[in-house]
């Protein structure tokens, strides 16, 4: 086998845990006992901190951890005009987030992201992703008491976040996530999803990557393909790998961003365990468009439990790789 | 006409004193109480919810399944042969719960919800009364990860035996009206003999009780005529999550009962009355079946506050209409 020059890069979907510290200064910020600019310098250093744990994984590219971040919709509503935050709804278990509010017109107000995304790659050689949620998501993931429908409501988020999405690209991200994990609910929604993201990824240059997880993609598949991006990041380690078998039917032709930890299981997976995962796609799709990675963002961790897993799936493909290279 | 809820309630508010259920699940997680201390704290919660109820004029309420940790399926897990596994997303919403997973033979084996029955009633004034919710049979085989069966009517007719248990220990407490969501039946139109046989398990051993099947979330266009023949008095419609629905009852007579899901339980605009006596006027096929107006569906994807006043708009609408049609 001809192996290039990049096979089987490492990555995260995004987040990460936010350390005690900034936890504890978020409530009293939310509680008005310290500045926005008290709780800034701590964001910035726990980015600092979380892109230096990044580099000495040896992941291939960063990403910002989200320490500035509360729930990936809510954040973005929290900056648009035209958006306010609900009061707080259940998501599973005992965790409770706010959810936008569409009360206006959405307009962007100017770069959301951009400052962060500069920060942090300010602090590494490596590539740093930029991210961001999509339309589809945000729209489905709001309550709306604006727009008369659904499809206006996605649209009018497409237009905001393909002026954020720009503003990353002309900042230098050579790569953009781009979440739709709400694509995976609604089935016969998917042509709406593909219509609002193609109005975020038409005009970019960078490279595009969209995370879904949770859902029966099994329904989406192939058509899922017709996302207009150039990898799909799919959470397969809490679904068994049941998607391989529709990959062998119908080809999988884009990158997969390969989900090979259980986000939400405290325990580590054995490297072998990871490798096994790994090798399982090899069947489908070849080493130089696997991109391997956790199930989703990791802020629902520990950083201890975060490290063992990530030590191990980075040490998985590095084994991978090494073996890779012998046998080719 | 009497106004109604389909199941659960927000378990946590805005304030710190309605968030009390949600530091005392954490502080028991972490040890620092004892489950009795989390049990009377619940017990509080629920007395609120059952409060917020009767506050806002509710003919027949629920206890707000403040227990429930997850949607829906919760009370399977105390059956024989289940074990939960990772979270799976709730149907098309953003909130996620725990797969049961069938490891051996399901079974009944004693009262899961008896005790919060009881509890429940003796916070009922005498202007209401209470009804028990209960997952339907087919919908907990639908959601089950199904490692045991090799067929997956055998399990749905093994949860409809165990249900079936559950419901005569709840009509023995005292229950008088008990309700059976199955979500699922309209998804899968196919299995319907299978639903059918599965909610005749679950009914049969039934003396006196008022006996509705609820369906939310989709459309009942390939269901409708089949659910007229089950062995139930009602039967709950969604009319916000599908348009179809809306014409299903302007087309066509209801030979069971009517409980109509009239207000969006999942978004935080308010409905305009005058609307709401519109499209119920529109159903003059069936005027004289439609016995409950409620939510269309849980109030828990709703803030506190949401759901409070999609509670009073739905009792106040039923006044309206009663007074209106008394003096008429
Ligand atoms: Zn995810």
């Amino acid at each position: 086998m001809n192996l290039p020059k990049t096979f089987l890069t490492t990555t995260t979907v995004g987040s990460f845990p936010k350390p005690d510290y900034l936890k504890k200064a978020r409530t009293q910020f939310s509680k008005k006992e310290i500045t926005r600019e008290e709780l800034e310098k701590l964001e910035k250093r726990a980015t600092q901190e979380i892109i230096q744990f990044q580099e000495k994984l040896g992941l291939d590219i960063l990403v910002d951890g989200e320490m500035y971040r509360g729930d990936m919709a809510t954040f973005f509503a929290e900056h648009l005009t035209g958006c306010k935050i609900s009061g707080l709804v259940r998501s599973y278990g005992n965790r409770y987030y706010r959810k936008p509010v569409v009360i206006g017109k959405l307009e962007w107000p100017g770069p959301i992201t951009v400052d962060w995304w500069k920060y942090a790659q300010s602090l590494t050689h490596k590539p740093v992703k930029g991210m961001l949620t999509g339309p589809y998501t945000m729209m489905d993931w709001s309550f709306n008491e604006y727009y008369s429908n659904r499809r206006d409501t996605a649209l009018a988020f497409s237009e905001v976040i393909a002026q954020e999405a720009l503003a990353l690209e002309k900042a230098g991200a050579v790569c953009i996530q781009i979440d739709e994990p709400a694509v995976s609910t609604k089935p016969e929604e998917l042509p709406l999803a593909i219509e609002a993201l193609s109005r975020v990824t038409q005009n970019l240059k960078a490279k595009t990557i969209s995370h879904m997880c949770y859902g029966e993609f099994a329904k989406l598949y192939p058509k899922l393909l017709d996302l207009p991006v150039q990898q799909l990041d799919l959470e397969m380690a809490n679904s068994d790998y049941d998607m391989i078998e529709l990959f062998k039917k119908f080809p999988f032709t884009k990158e997969i961003g390969l989900g090979v930890l259980d986000v939400h299981n405290h325990a580590a997976e054995p490297k072998e365990t990871i490798k096994k995962r790994i090798q399982t796609i090899f069947e489908v799709i070849p080493p130089e468009r696997i991109y391997v990675d956790p199930d989703c963002g990791l802020k629902t961790r520990t950083l201890e439990e975060s490290e063992t897993k990530l030590k191990n799936m980075v040490e998985a493909v590095k084994e991978l790789k090494k073996e890779l290279l012998t046998y080719a | 006409m009497k106004s109604s809820v389909v199941g659960n309630f927000p378990k946590v508010g805005d304030s710190h004193e309605q968030q009390k259920l949600r530091r005392g699940i954490e502080a028991y997680q972490q040890q620092k109480i004892l489950k009795a201390d989390l049990q009377e704290i619940q017990d509080a919660v629920t007395q609120q919810a059952i409060q917020e109820q009767i506050n806002a004029g509710i003919d027949l309420i629920t206890d707000g399944q403040i227990r429930w940790d997850d949607p829906l399926v919760w009370p399977a897990r105390k059956f024989k042969g289940i074990s939960v596994n990772g979270l799976l997303r709730f149907f098309d919403n953003n909130v996620y719960y725990r797969q049961p997973v069938v490891e051996s033979a399901v079974g009944w084996i004693e009262p899961v919800l008896v005790h919060d029955f009881q509890f429940a009633l003796r916070s009922v004034p005498k202007t209401a009364s209470l009804k028990v919710v209960l997952p339907g049979p087919y919908t907990l085989g639908r959601l089950s990860k199904n490692q045991h069966y090799s067929k997956i009517e055998d399990l749905v007719l093994d949860f409809a035996r165990a249900l079936a248990k559950e419901a005569k220990a709840l009509e023995g407490a005292g229950a008088k009206f008990l309700q059976f969501d199955e979500p699922s039946l309209p998804l899968y139109p196919e299995d319907f003999k299978l639903a059918a046989k599965a909610i005749e398990i679950c009914t049969t051993p039934l003396a006196h009780s008022t006996i509705y099947v609820y369906t939310y979330f989709s459309s009942l266009s390939k269901t409708f005529d089949d659910l007229q023949n089950l062995p139930i008095h009602g039967l709950g419609v969604d009319l916000v999550s599908s348009a179809e629905n809306i014409q299903l009852l302007r087309d066509k007579r209801s030979a069971k009962d009517l409980a109509l899901g009239l207000v969006d339980a999942r978004n935080t605009k308010m409905e305009n009355e005058e609307d709401l006596r519109n499209l119920l006027e529109s159903f003059e096929k069936n005027l004289d079946r439609i016995q409950f107006l409620n939510p269309s569906c849980g109030l828990e994807f709703l803030p506190y506050n949401s759901a409070v006043k999609k509670l009073n708009l739905i009792a106040g609408l039923t006044k309206d209409l009663v007074s209106s049609t008394k003096k008429g």
